[in-house]
């Protein structure tokens, strides 16, 4: 069938804020989707809050939305733009329940609304368990035996029947939020609890166990003339019992017969007829290796994290060719090079693919690193090899952990084999690292298996590469054997890691391997409906080398996995580097490694090499193909870390130079810059040991900022109070050299912490604006709120910002991209650091002052080899009349055990804008946006600390003022009611019943303003955030938070918030 | 121990011994197939040559026995980039590697079989040798590997005498050439009674057996070769029987009504050769596996025409004959290690015999 022409104008739901279970994939297939639908001549409206998409940029759909994602917001875009269809499956989780929302309440009806892809009743059959049970058991294929629950009590009754232990899945939720397996009556309690609570329609599945089963996935495309195909078959090694999103996988099954998959897709297909999507669904089965039972686990009627591993995997754009169905089209009519079209697409190749995900646990102190069906993991990269081996090896050595092999993680090698299988008790983020020491301590396959359940066949590879390592290891101290170093790269063992168990340097490790011979060579990954495509993965066991061009090339070098701290708006800015590189007629390669993105989408870059990256790896891509320069400064700290030592080996870092970069993370070089600059900052020092640490505290005083050197997200950066507090923090501090020396700067209490992005070409610099944090100094960046342009910060100040940046970029001689970061205490600006690269506020500024601002760097960093002119100079300040607010978004949900309090370790996964004409409405959306809406009247609850107790009286007078009901603790009461403020008295968890919990368990709170009481406090009060965040009820962890929101629902009620308006319509607004 | 794998074009093959320490010569193919390697082995179409596997990683998840096409595998030889060590399933009989030696089959692992392949594909399938021995001087083996033609291998494949699969209201005879199992399986599995014969079988033994049908089935070897089997299949034809062939059954009634088989330069082995059904437009994902295929413009248009044709080469992958109650296809429906996308083949078959 041709596309559908009874529609002009399609609306693109896209998945909002990066949390856990929902990150960059959609926009991965939201784009895609733009791309697909515009390509057919539909014109697309958009709408997504999160700033940091590709799928937002003003240029990937007609209209764009940066609004909050809810049915309110959303009437208001379908009223105004009134699209003719609705296309929901690839935006997510989000998107889906939104559509399903919208059209419960009568507004696609209204509105004439046709939604694509899938049908309404579609999206309930496939997410409501009931509905679906039924619906399965029609077709009667079998399902874990399971009942729903809507109260507690009844899911005890159903546990009894089950036997324990039992799985709870609350329904409607992403990423297994609130569920879990429970072994007894309490935990039952507390989960269901819990999954109620999760779930939009407050209902739990309570379910048999089939924990230790086989979990396989397939991925289906079905057209409207019913056509089917299989794109991928995916097994997680992981057996069921850890969820699919922390699952390490491999496509295609590697262990399952093919009579087993002969019947999953036999029945895969029936669910999915009878569900009737069109486009791409996600079906997961459950196997039992010993009945040979099969049952159905789930289906996802949408595009999800597996369909992208999949469309990643295959070459099979799943999200484009979803698009283009839900449009009309059939198989039969698209395209597909090798087979024709792609009604005849079967999956093939003759490769691995490994997905291994990457998590967090370090950045929440008190999470228990424990794997369950609630997914835990940031990020994940994906390898491909030719042999397992190759591809597990490499996955590893993606993952950005410091690791480039199996063994020798954290202390595992220390363990003896008994402390080592007791670890594996529990699936952990750690457990393969765990299971290969305990193999070299001679624990045997089945003793592994019986513990993790993980196939022998897995367990045994691993035991060969123990082995393998073994036998390497004998050679210590000298160079391998040529047959042994050739057998070790075929397996994957990087030249790092064979460095690392010789004790040689790698460069000789690679001198030898080249000297032998033994290069990479890349084998091609096909890509479906494209003529040719250029996608490659390295291996070290083949011959065939691809003709490579003499074009001119820029190679890239992206991010890798999403982590807390990297994430999507440096895929966002490589992104942006090749389509500009493309326009100055450069070739572009890219090289990343995380299948969620969208630069490793086939066509972002003219070739994509799929792989880590490693100065081993990139080294290998560079002499292939000899590009006349790498860019390095748009992929965050990935391959910033890798600059200097590929610069060492001849590579042309284009833009800042490596030096530089370097510079400024030399405290003692910067602050010499400074002083010769006439700037201030903050008393600082270096510290290697504990006595240095103490001296420099000393010379400074308390309270100090400490961090280690090259970090991204502040990942270790604490506030320090006391010598005691210093010198713990020295003791735990690992990886210190003088190299790397501990970072000490004063901190400056109550101090405003601002921030600018800049555009350099060494001569002339560019401030689009200066971005005004809402969270005081002591907050990371990245979890702070943030307005943009600024709107507190006195005119002098913002000028002598601009101006320190340029002198600072001037003098640093930044070619592209920088961000400062600044301090503004007592009427003075101190500069806090700069970053001469991008940054995580990039595609912020870009977006809400109009500039393109990777563009203008990519220009300007390509100059010496176009000899273009410099586009700085033609940069002029321009008037921005709306105001952005962005806002952090956090996992607290995901780690209930972890206290909710922001410090200056970044620990938000992703963000929300919100935009508007006044500061108090982009607050107020901003907030609406994180889906926790500011209340405009009602409860508030105050319990501040005693730091607070001076900034709580007017605090609370501006609540009282704007129609709220206080409602404070102890101290806080009294201060307020003293100064005539009328408030009701609560109780304090340990000062009897009902107290605060109670209030907030029955509703009877709007919003809770709660300031830590830290360590100096006896009691720990982060109950009440805890509670807050389970009752989704607003809530500040400090004043400045507390008075932005107050301010925005005061302008909320006097403005109203009321209009939503695209991104085009802001930027046509601008001035010069 | 090092094992070589000698081609008939001069390449060597360095690579590791994993099966059988047994020197063969046979004829080398590829299979595509990412999975299903044991349906591969045991498919008597094998006989007389040995396979590469081009997918990397074999033998995963060991051999059970259940899933084989025939009571042995028949290959001569077997080419893998890695044969897993140990294979994990919980229906695992053996594991590749012990089933490889118990059979007496060698086994070279270590071979980058992605470029084999290439060299299959570009220069046609050739004839080679697997071996433990190194040969500095090729000449010594080149005219041993030369001179290599599969032959006689239909009655290394078939049964020894006649037996029955299934039971049923309708008898068919299954004419096996070194059938599949999963044919009679596919049959019976349809209330079908179905009687195996050897492929020595006289066509009036099965004409006088008062059968509703004929199957003839799948086989190795070069079809024109079985001079005598043809004689009994023209005879068959004239019958009036309704009949339906597949794979070497196909090409030899082609053989029998004055058609031609000529051999394909690499042949098509592996589970995703797209074939068009020509009277629909109908495109189906087969399983197939053979080396040779009938020669299109041989088809004498009055007797027969083309049914199927691949997508990818347009060679007949299926005829029909005017005015008879036969249809033949060069695939195969009952497709284990493949999809299961033409198995309604079988209802056709049903169909056929209902009008009879």
């Amino acid at each position: 069938m041709p596309k559908r022409e009874d529609i002009n104008t399609v609306l693109v739901i896209g998945s909002g804020p990066i949390i856990i279970g929902q990150a960059c994939e959609f926009d991965y297939s939201g784009t895609q989707a733009c791309k697909a639908l515009r390509g057919l001549g539909y014109k697309i409206v958009l709408v997504n809050s999160n700033p940091a998409t590709i799928m937002t940029d003003p240029e990937t759909a007609d209209v764009t939305y940066i609004e909050p994602l809810n049915v309110e917001r959303l009437t208001q875009i379908i009223e105004k733009e009134r699209p003719d269809a609705l296309l929901p499956n690839l935006g997510g989780q989000s998107a889906l329940n939104l559509c399903s929302e919208l059209s419960n309440a009568g507004v696609l009806d209204k509105y004439n609304v046709q939604v694509l892809g899938v049908k309404v009743d579609a999206i309930e059959r496939g997410e409501d368990r009931l509905e679906f049970k039924k619906a399965m058991n029609e077709l009667g294929i079998e399902m874990a035996r399971s009942e729903i629950a809507n109260t507690v009590d009844e899911a005890l009754a159903i546990a009894d029947k089950l036997g324990y232990p039992v799985v709870v899945r609350p329904a409607y939720t992403m990423g297994g939020a609130g569920g879990g397996l429970v072994y007894n009556v309490e935990e039952l309690r507390t989960v269901v609890n819990r999954g109620l609570q999760a779930s939009l329609v407050h209902q739990c599945l309570i379910e048999e166990s089939i924990l230790g089963w086989e979990e396989l996935e397939l991925e289906v495309v079905r057209d409207a003339k019913n056509n089917m195909i299989t794109i991928c078959f995916i097994e997680n090694i992981d057996p069921l019992g850890v969820h699919t999103g922390d699952s390490f996988c491999s496509a295609p099954m590697l262990t399952i017969s093919k009579e087993v998959q002969d019947r999953l897709q036999e029945q895969a297909y029936r669910i999915v007829e009878s569900i009737g999507v069109i486009g791409g669904t996600n079906v997961q089965f459950a196997h039992d290796p010993v009945t040979d039972r099969i049952v159905v686990i789930e289906i996802n009627p949408r595009t999800s994290r597996s369909s992208a591993l999949a469309s990643k995997a295959t070459g099979f754009p799943i999200a484009l060719v979803s698009a283009m169905l839900a449009a009309g089209l059939t198989l039969d009519e698209i395209p597909c090079g090798k087979y024709g079209t792609l009604d005849k697409y079967y999956p093939d190749g003759d490769y691995v693919v490994i997905k291994f995900a990457r998590w967090a646990f370090e950045k929440f102190k008190a999470a228990e690193d424990k794997l369950g069906t609630q997914m835990k993991a940031v990020g994940e990269v994906m390898s491909i090899g030719k042999t397992y081996k190759e591809a597990f090896q490499k996955a590893i050595r993606s993952l950005e952990t410091g690791r480039y092999g199996l063994g020798y993680a954290k202390n595992f090698n220390d363990l003896s084999k008994d402390e080592l299988l007791k670890l594996l008790i529990n699936p952990t983020s750690e457990r393969q690292f765990i299971m290969y020491e305990a193999l070299r301590k001679g624990a045997t396959v089945d003793e592994l298996f019986e513990l993790t359940k993980i196939k022998h066949y897995f367990i045994e590879q691993m035991k060969e590469l123990v082995e393998e390592e073994k036998k390497i290891a004998s050679y210590k101290g000298n160079q391998l054997p040529d047959d042994v170093l050739k057998q070790a790269k075929k397996d994957g063992f990087a030249d790092k890691y064979i460095s690392k168990i010789l004790d040689i340097e790698e460069k000789e490790i690679r001198n030898q391997r080249l000297a032998m011979g033994m290069h990479q060579v890349w084998e091609p990954v096909h890509v479906s409906s494209t003529k040719d495509s250029s996608y490659y993965y390295s291996t070290y066991n083949g011959k065939d080398q691809d003709e490579v061009s003499n074009n001119k090339k820029i190679m890239i070098l992206g991010g890798g996995p999403n982590r807390i701290g990297q994430g999507i708006e440096f895929d966002y800015c490589c992104v942006h580097a090749s389509l500009a590189l493309k326009k100055l007629g450069f070739e572009t390669i890219i090289v990343n490694c995380n299948p969620e993105t969208v630069s490793t989408d086939y066509d972002t870059s003219d070739k994509l090499y799929f792989e880590p990256l490693t100065l081993e790896d990139v080294l290998s891509i560079h002499e292939k193909e000899k590009p006349l320069g790498v860019i390095a400064q748009f992929g965050g700290q990935t391959p910033l870390n890798l600059a200097s030592q590929l610069k060492e080996n001849g590579v042309n870092i284009l833009g800042t130079t490596p030096e530089t970069i370097d510079m400024a993370e030399d405290r003692d070089l910067f602050n010499e810059m400074m002083e010769k600059l006439e700037i201030p900052m903050p008393e600082s020092g270096m510290a290697v040991t504990v006595d240095d640490a103490l001296e420099i505290a000393q010379r400074i005083g308390y309270p100090l900022m400490v961090r280690p050197s090259y970090v991204l997200g502040g990942r270790g950066m604490e506030v320090v109070y006391d010598d005691e507090s210093l010198k713990q923090y020295m003791a735990a501090a690992v990886g210190v050299t003088p190299d790397r020396p501990i970072l000490i700067d004063r901190f400056l209490n109550d101090a405003m912490e601002c921030e600018a992005d800049a555009i350099s070409d060494g001569e002339n610099v560019f401030v689009p604006a200066v971005m005004e944090h809402i969270e005081l100094a002591g907050i990371h960046s990245g979890d702070s709120a943030c307005i943009l342009p600024s709107k507190h910060i006195p005119v002098r100040h913002v000028q002598t910002i601009k101006e320190y940046t340029k002198k600072i970029a001037k003098e640093m001689n930044v070619r592209g991209l920088m961000n400062m970061q600044y301090a503004i205490a007592d009427d003075k600006v101190y500069v806090l650091e700069a970053n001469p690269r991008a940054s995580r506020t990039v595609p912020l500024v870009s977006k809400v002052c109009n500039i393109n601002m990777v563009k203008l760097a990519t220009d300007i960093v390509t100059r010496e080899l176009t000899g273009r002119p410099s586009p700085v100079k033609d940069l002029k300040d321009r008037k921005i009349p709306h105001i952005g607010v962005k806002q952090a978004v956090f996992p607290f949900n995901m780690f209930p055990e972890v206290d909710p309090i922001l410090g200056p370790e970044m620990r938000s996964t992703g963000e929300v804008l919100g935009l508007a004409n006044s500061y108090g409405a982009a607050i107020f959306k901003a907030e609406e946006a994180t889906q926790t809406k500011l209340p405009t009247s009602g409860r508030v609850l105050i319990s501040v600390s005693d730091r607070d107790k001076k900034d709580v009286v007017e605090l609370a007078r501006k609540y009282y003022d704007a129609g709220f009901e206080i409602v404070a603790t102890g101290k806080t009461f009294e201060l307020i009611n003293s100064n005539n403020i009328p408030a009701i008295k609560i109780k304090k968890i340990k000062e009897g019943r009902p107290n605060i919990v109670d209030a907030l368990t029955n509703g009877e709170l709007d919003m809770v303003i709660n300031t830590p009481h830290g360590k100096e406090s006896a009691h720990d009060d982060s109950y009440i955030r805890k509670t807050a965040i389970k009752m989704k009820i607003p809530y500040m962890t400090n004043i400045a938070a507390a008075n932005a929101a107050v301010e925005g629902i005061l302008e909320a009620e006097i403005h109203g918030t009321h209009e939503v308006k695209s991104l085009q319509e802001y930027h046509k607004a601008i001035k010069d | 121990m090092k094992a070589y794998l000698i081609l008939e074009d001069g390449n060597v093959f360095e690579g590791e011994s994993v099966g059988a320490d047994k020197e063969v010569v046979s004829e080398f193919v590829f299979n595509t197939s990412m999975t299903g390697y044991v349906e591969v082995l045991t498919d008597p179409s094998y006989a007389g040559q040995s396979v590469v596997m081009t997918y990397p990683l074999i033998g995963n998840y060991g051999v059970c026995l259940e899933d084989q096409e025939s009571t042995k595998p028949y290959v001569e030889g077997f080419v893998v980039n890695e044969l897993a060590r140990l294979g994990s399933n919980f229906r695992k009989n053996v594991d590749l590697k012990d089933y490889l030696i118990e059979h007496d089959i060698p086994c070279i692992q270590g071979i980058d079989t992605r470029h084999l392949t290439k060299i299959i594909r570009n220069k046609g399938c050739m004839n080679g040798m697997i071996t433990t021995t190194k040969y500095d001087d090729l000449s010594e083996v080149m005219g041993k590997i030369h001179n290599f033609k599969v032959t006689g291998v239909v009655e290394k494949t078939t049964c020894d005498k006649p037996y029955k699969v299934g039971t049923g209201d309708r008898k068919v005879a299954l004419l096996d050439f070194g059938a599949k199992k999963n044919i009679a399986k596919s049959l019976a599995n349809r209330n079908i009674e179905v009687t195996v014969y050897p492929a020595s079988t006289p066509a009036s033994t099965i004409i006088e057996g008062n059968y509703d049908g004929v199957m003839l089935s799948n086989g190795p070897g070069d079809p024109s070769e079985n001079v005598e089997i043809i004689k009994e299949v023209k005879k068959l034809s004239e019958s009036g029987l309704p009949i339906f062939a597949i794979c070497l059954g196909h090409q030899l009634m082609a053989l029998a009504h004055g058609f031609k088989t000529e051999k394909l330069k690499y042949g098509h082995h592996g589970a995703n050769h797209p074939v068009k059904d020509l009277n629909t437009g109908r495109v189906y994902i087969s399983t197939q596996n053979h080396n040779y295929v009938i020669c299109d413009d041989s088809i004498d248009r009055n007797i027969a025409k083309p049914w199927f044709i691949n997508v990818n080469d347009q060679t007949i992958e299926g005829v029909e004959y005017t005015g008879k109650n036969i249809k033949t296809v060069q695939f195969h429906p009952e497709a284990c290690a493949g999809p299961l996308d033409t198995d309604a083949l079988f209802d056709e078959f049903e169909k056929m015999m209902e009008g009879k």
